[in-house]
């Protein structure tokens, strides 16, 4: 039998406790440490603000200059730019003739980029300038991706006779390379939601469908084995391995390395450090909706999202909200969390819910009772 | 505005992370190496004990140090590897006696997770690889070729991501390492793993080990012909090897982090653990297999991060929480049952938890208290810039000119008789037999009579120098022997003499030469000069100390100094000195084997000049600033060295350190004369005059910064001074080993500010902890209180929800708690605010009225409060401004709102900044410390032209300090002259883990861009240890980013500027176009910051 592990070298459950510690050796309280502050830090979502659109249902958002801005995609293909700090329209822009299925934005260089994606084109935006329209407009093509370093994008080819992934450059807008996609399994059942491209934290390699290719070669580097489905997951920034759907993977000896049950059914996304993964329920980009079928409405996180340890795989917090969240967005500071939900889902209205990271929502807030003009900041 | 700053070390690291012994300064010579986080010292161990070698700063954390031995050579080379991923292998060049850089790289990976548990770095003993484990996942391995030259590096994947320790096993065909590691249920195991240097890639290694010790953390590979490893943990000790060798022994409950083997063939080991116990552990054999584990305890030490067995029995501890010790085991144990004793200690400051700035003494002179070591080793450390004089006896005299000491003697070791001249009279003052100073009688002597000089002589006889005449006279009968009397007209003004030699000057520039011949004054030589003298000196500097070649003498009208030959008063040499202030004092002296001319002006001046002893040539022209009254110059020993007293309104010890003359203040206000004054009773003394009073006193050790330590055998936490009360209080706690359950007990004590004595303890309830603590008064109560803000750390919690404020005020020198407050989590912080109380509690910043009930009691009620962080940690404040350092958020700006009662957010720092500790440098710009180990500043944008802007504070200063900062504070450790430039830039100090002491200085933004051209000069003069780039680890680095320094200066750098030699620093100065002198004078002046 395993002793029980001992309390004198784990890291004190406390945070003040670790305050002190840290005050004379920062090693000494061995390697729990981040790990504790990590579940104290993402257990905690202190919700700020709400970016209404009362005309319209948001679906997806993503932060723009320094997260001082969002960015959010419509129904109706409009894009509209919020300031962050007031929740204030800035001002709307018309987009694509479909909804808007994903938005991404990336910076390099100076520059400012958007990114958006509709059910058969792609368009990117100079995110200063979003008012003067796109800078280009990519036909045939679907659910687009930045790499890290921001300098090309993937995409989908909506294309029938030519099934694959297109890497297109963002400074000159042609097509890169092609990933011809020769897979037999891909959609496979009667799977509406589509895997979803990802870029290796060093751009050299790109996953979608459950294969993996190097980006130098058109030809697949590996195929993983199904043992669910190839949707959500991802890299880890860690760059040791993949996850697809619940499962984690050996990078390098493409082994099996765990299952995290957590995990299933998801889309993820890390915070800015890559110590922690965002959850949600994934749905079927491409119609809004499905996201409200009974199904997917009685599952436990589709009113919430989840935090999740990125090292040890352990859950942090099912964080809930009420509402069907549609998409969650992240910002490198980890200092705020964007979270589009449906206000209410007979109506079919959403909005973009700020959340400050780490901070205790005010009502499990313990203030004096005899605090006067306490002042709450939103 | 201050964005313009420059930052200096005033104490540098003294915490220990490694050690290692070896043979790296030659074949046959043992070193010991010490890492000191950014230092490393090589020693050499000698049969006095340890002598210092080097001390270099090394331009990185040290992760790791390794000593080994590559094929075909004599010697050990040093491997190191620092935190930001570079590594060196440095040889020694004896010829030069300084470092060689055999190799150096970059080991860092674009992508990858860096461990939690810290870096490792391993060398193969059979010196195939150096293998490192740097990010999660991965192990670099860097081969080298037969030649022992380092090849390129590469990954091997290490499945293992929770990796507790890596070492290799010895005597393996392949490179084989072992690991210890914990698996995704938090149990931990050990593996091993060949190194497969072909395929670059692990083969699964001969055996593994699974479910130990839980608290399993350290592993000791074991050498041939044992082989096999040691796994050490909590609470057993486990032995195994590939036959499948097994075993185990229960050990009490201990985290043991250190370990250092004694013999060659790993047979023994020493272990010290948390509680600063050191114990051997034996591994008994038969027929070279191991049969069982033998575990003695030895003694007490310092908690111990790093052994290391020299010879002999003679261990070397290194600590981070305490001293650094040098201890011998004893075959025997002593009256305790120790075999430990401890033969030399090496004072360390770390960790510096908390730190307060104090003018103790009242002298215009911060002193730094810190709280100071963990654990058992925890302390009270009062640190002070200069030498302290303790004062043992003193007695009222106005009126004193001049003061000698004279032994009974020539040969007795201590001296007996005191000289005290005043205007016109001489009165001699003896040892009596109770060891008290008496009036005395000195026949020989002239009593009636101002005395010049008094010396004692060859022949045991006495010399008095008076205007009218030179006596000698008998140590034995005191009686007068020989007389030599000033012409006719002529009186003399000064004189000096030695055992056997008097010069000395009369008026109309008449110099006169004595000897003493055959108990007999004889008149050698006389001189004109053309003008006046105002001061002579002939103080031995050659071969013979009891007669100079040399004479120096300093005039009026031409203000000069020349050098002359004895016995023939020819002219060797003659400086002019510019200006019109005369010298006042002159001192030929020898220090560390060094051969100074001083000569020191009316005005506090001091002019410094190398002297060649046999040529009288002069070299090296310095001047410095000590004080501003004149000055008077003379040697003394303490500990069987010689330095110079400059007796003046800022009394000032000059010695010798690394060949180099430093300057320290001595913490008196003006001494106007000062003798040795050696005494059976008083070894080591000095005499000392000063206005109105004569004082006998002992001198501190001849350092920089004088270090006094209070110990506490607990650990404190936090500490703040009350003038008012004469107090210091600080919140401590204990450690309890002996229960089962390990527990924690918090005190808040009372000490005596001045004998550091403890007055009173007020016990803090269970689990409740004292967080934070100031002195303050409140609106409307003259009254000055101790508030001390705590959290009850339950440990089933993972956030207090309960504190105190605790108010306490001091009476008859107790702690009288006269309100408490009970708060809705821990009181991280606590400022004096607008005469009331600001606490930062949890992750909210709230605000107390001090209220008087009508029955005179107080209470604390709460006005206003703010949230908005994630844990409010850090908070100062400025008139109306507060500013928050947080855990994660970086730093904000808030204002109290007097209308509304509110406080409310003005800025922010939008970066995620985990921060370690902040401060106002003034009212826009605020410095911040982070986690990883850098500073910066960030200034309010409060001319911006929109709100989005103004809500931001933007940051103007990056810097890697490289050290872990607990606390800033306003203040300086130096005495800061009113008319100096310098005393005008205001100064922060900081206090660090590894015990560094840090001078943040700003500066006016001319003098920061002529000092910037100097620090880009300086790096191409300059080569970092290992050729480790100056400019890479000074860039802001953390896991999110890594961006050139700016607007802060590395003072460290800059002040190695007077270390180089005469020919670098005028290349230097060319490149500054600056002439060299005036380049000197203006580091000299920084390094007057510290």
């Amino acid at each position: 039998a395993c002793p029980e592990p001992s309390r004198s070298i784990s890291a004190p459950p406390n945070v003040t406790a670790r305050m002190g510690s840290r005050e004379i050796s920062r090693e000494f309280s061995g390697i729990q440490v981040p790990r504790r502050d990590r579940q104290f830090i993402y257990s905690r979502f202190k919700p700020c603000r709400v970016c209404r659109d009362e005309s319209s249902l948001l679906t997806c958002m993503t932060f723009i200059q320094d997260a001082s801005r969002l960015a959010a995609g419509n129904h109706t293909g409009e894009l509209r730019i919020f300031d962050s700090n007031t929740a204030g329209l800035i001002e709307t822009q018309s987009c694509h003739q479909h909804l808007v299925t994903t938005l991404e934005s990336t910076s390099s260089g100076g520059n400012e980029l958007i990114l958006s994606s509709s059910l058969n084109e792609v368009k990117l935006w100079d995110s200063f300038s979003v008012s003067t329209g796109p800078l280009h407009t990519f036909e045939d093509c679907k659910a687009a991706r930045f790499n890290h370093a921001g300098t090309l994008f993937a995409a989908i080819s909506t294309d029938a006779n030519r099934r694959a992934v297109l890497l297109y450059d963002v400074q000159t807008h042609n097509v890169d390379m092609q990933l011809p996609d020769n897979s037999s399994l891909s959609g496979s059942g009667r799977s509406y939601v589509h895997p979803i491209i990802h870029f290796s934290p060093s751009d050299d390699m790109l996953l979608w469908n459950g294969v993996l290719w190097d980006r130098r070669s058109p030809d697949p580097i590996h195929q993983f084995d199904q043992f669910t489905d190839y949707c959500g997951g991802g890299f880890h920034p860690a760059g040791n391995e993949v996850i697809l759907n619940s499962e984690v993977w050996d990078l390098r000896k493409f082994k099996l390395l765990r299952s995290v049950p957590s995990l299933d059914q998801t889309v993820i996304k890390f915070n800015g450090r890559g110590d922690v993964i965002y959850a949600i329920l994934r749905r079927n980009l491409e119609d809004v909706t499905s996201s409200i079928n009974t199904r997917r409405v009685r599952h436990p996180l589709f009113p919430a999202f989840r935090t999740i340890d990125a090292v040890t795989y352990s859950d942090i917090a099912t964080v809930q909200i009420d509402r069907g969240v549609l998409d969650l967005a992240t910002e490198p500071n980890d200092s705020l969390l964007g979270v589009v939900a449906m206000d209410n889902p007979d109506e079919m209205f959403s909005s973009a819910r700020l959340f400050e990271v780490g901070r205790k929502r005010p009502t499990d807030d313990d203030s004096d009772p005899e605090d006067g003009g306490d002042t709450e900041d939103e | 505005m201050s964005t313009w700053n420059y930052v200096v070390t005033a104490h540098k690291p003294t915490s220990v992370s490694h050690s290692c012994v070896g043979h790296f300064t030659g074949p046959h010579q043992l070193n010991l190496i010490v890492a000191k986080c950014t230092r490393i010292e090589i020693h050499l161990l000698t049969p006095q004990g340890l002598q210092p070698m080097l001390d270099v700063p090394i331009y990185g954390r040290i992760a790791t140090i390794e000593l080994f031995r590559p094929i075909n050579e004599a010697q050990d080379f040093l491997f190191i590897a620092t935190e930001r991923y570079k590594f060196c292998v440095l040889q020694w060049d004896a010829e030069k006696s300084e470092l060689l850089t055999r190799s150096m790289g970059d080991v860092s990976d674009r992508i990858g997770r860096p461990t939690d548990n810290g870096q490792i770095g391993i060398v193969d003993p059979d010196c195939r690889i150096i293998g490192l484990h740097l990010y999660d996942g991965l192990f670099k391995v860097i081969p080298f070729d037969n030649k022992g030259q380092l090849k390129e590096a590469f990954n091997i994947r290490l499945e293992e991501l929770q990796v507790l320790d890596i070492k290799f096993l010895y005597g393996c065909i392949r490179p084989t390492i072992v690991v210890l590691y914990q698996d995704n249920k938090d149990a931990r195991h050990v593996k091993t793993y060949e190194v497969a240097l072909k395929d670059k890639d692990f083969v699964e290694g001969p055996w593994s080990q699974n479910n130990l010790d839980n608290g399993a953390g350290l592993l000791i590979p074991v050498p041939n012909p044992l082989g096999g490893v040691i796994i050490i943990g909590e609470e057993t000790i486990v032995y195994c090897n590939a036959n499948s060798t097994f075993r185990a022994i229960p050990i009490k409950q201990s985290i043991i982090r250190a370990y250092g083997r004694v013999d060659p063939d790993g047979s023994r080991y020493l272990l010290g653990d948390n509680t600063g116990t050191m114990h051997l552990l034996v591994l008994t054999q038969e027929r070279e297999r191991v049969t069982g584990l033998k575990i003695e305890h030895l003694g007490e030490t310092s908690v111990a991060s790093s052994i290391s067995y020299l010879d002999n029995g003679v261990v070397y501890v290194g600590s981070r929480f305490g001293d650094s010790q040098l201890v011998k085991l004893n075959l025997q144990p002593d009256v305790t049952g120790s075999f430990v004793e401890v033969l030399e200690r090496y004072v360390n400051l770390g960790p510096i938890v908390d730190f307060c700035v104090v003018d103790l003494d009242r002298q215009g002179q911060g002193q730094v208290v810190t709280c100071s070591g963990a654990f058992k080793d925890g302390s009270i450390r009062v640190v002070r810039n200069g030498i302290g004089i303790n004062e043992q006896a003193s007695v009222e005299l106005q009126g004193i000119k001049g003061l000698w000491s004279l032994k009974s003697s020539f040969n007795d070791p201590y001296d007996m008789y005191l000289v005290v001249s005043f205007i016109s009279e001489t009165r001699f003052l003896a040892m009596n037999m109770e060891d008290e100073l008496e009036e005395t009688e000195i026949e020989g002597f002239d009593a009636q009579i101002q005395t010049l000089f008094c010396q004692n002589a060859i022949n045991d006889l006495l010399i008095q120098v008076t205007a009218n005449s030179v006596r000698l006279v008998s140590c034995t009968s005191r009686e007068l022997v020989d007389q030599w009397n000033a012409p006719e007209g002529f009186s003399v003004n000064v004189a000096s003499a030695n055992a056997s030699q008097v010069l000395l000057a009369t008026g109309g520039g008449h110099l006169v030469y004595l000897e003493i011949r055959d108990a007999k004054l004889v008149e050698v030589k006389h001189a004109q000069l053309e003008h006046e003298i105002s001061c002579v000196d002939l103080n031995p500097v050659g071969e013979n100390p009891q007669y100079s070649s040399l004479a120096a003498i300093g005039l009026w009208t031409d203000i000069s100094v020349s050098i002359y030959s004895l016995p023939d008063l020819e002219l060797i040499r003659k400086e002019s000195l510019g200006g019109e202030i005369v010298p006042r004092s002159v001192l030929l002296c020898t220090l560390e084997g060094v051969s100074y001319l001083l000569c020191a002006l009316g005005d506090g001046h001091l002019f410094s000049f190398l002297l060649n002893a046999s040529t009288g040539e002069l070299t090296d022209r310095k001047k410095v600033s000590l004080g501003t009254q004149p000055i008077s110059l003379r040697t003394f020993s303490s500990k069987g060295t010689t330095h110079v007293f400059a007796s003046s309104d800022r009394p000032t010890v000059i010695y010798s350190s690394n060949k180099k003359l430093l300057y320290s203040n001595v913490n008196l206000k003006e001494v106007n004369h000062m003798c040795p004054f050696n005494t059976a009773a008083f070894p080591d003394s000095l005499a000392i005059a000063k206005e109105g009073e004569l004082s006998i006193g002992n001198i501190d050790d001849i350092q920089k910064l004088h270090i006094r330590t209070i110990p506490l055998n607990e650990q404190a936490r936090r500490i703040c001074h009350q003038e008012q009360s004469r107090t210091l209080a600080f919140c401590s706690f204990k450690y309890n080993h002996d229960s089962m359950e390990q527990s924690e007990a918090h005190f808040i004590r009372l000490l005596d500010h001045q004998t550091f004595e403890f007055l009173s303890t007020h016990p803090l309830d269970q689990y409740e902890c004292g967080c934070s603590m100031i002195s303050c008064s409140f609106s409307d109560d003259n009254n000055f209180y101790y508030c001390v803000g705590t959290a009850y750390v339950l440990p089933e919690e993972n956030e207090p929800t309960k504190g105190r404020i605790l108010v306490f005020a001091v009476e008859d020198g107790r702690l009288q708690l006269i309100v408490e407050k009970e708060t809705k989590g821990a009181v991280y912080s606590l400022n004096a605010f607008n005469g009331k109380l600001l606490a930062a509690i949890n992750q909210k910043i709230q605000l107390y009225k001090w209220m008087t009930r009508d029955d005179g009691s107080h209470e604390l009620q709460s006005e206003c409060g703010h949230h908005g962080h994630i844990l409010a940690l850090y908070t100062q404040t400025r008139g109306d401004f507060i500013v928050v350092g947080d855990l994660m958020k970086s730093i904000s700006l808030l204002a109290y709102k007097h209308e509304e009662s509110a406080i409310e957010e003005l800025a922010r720092d939008y970066n995620a900044n985990w921060m370690t500790a902040v401060e106002m440098i003034d009212d826009d710009v605020y410095i911040g410390a982070e986690n990883s180990y850098n500073l910066f500043t960030v200034r309010k944008n409060s001319d911006a032209a929109t709100d989005e802007e103004r809500g931001r504070l933007e940051v103007v200063g990056e810097y890697h300090l490289g050290e872990f900062v607990n606390r800033f504070r306003h203040g300086s450790l130096v005495m800061r002259l009113p008319d100096s430039e310098m005393g005008q830039i205001p100064t922060v100090i900081f206090g660090t883990i590894n015990g560094v002491i840090g001078i943040i200085a700003s500066l006016p933004h001319d003098h920061y861009v002529f000092l910037e051209k100097l620090q880009a000069t300086l790096v191409k003069f300059i080569k970092g240890v290992g050729s480790l780039s100056h400019e890479q680890w000074r860039s802001f680095h953390n896991d999110k980013k890594t961006s050139e320094a700016r607007n802060f200066l590395d003072g460290d750098l800059i002040e190695s500027f007077l270390d180089l030699n005469r020919g670098k620093m005028e290349e230097v100065a060319k490149i500054m176009a600056v002439p060299v002198e005036e380049l000197s004078k203006r580091v000299e002046e920084l390094t007057r910051l510290h």
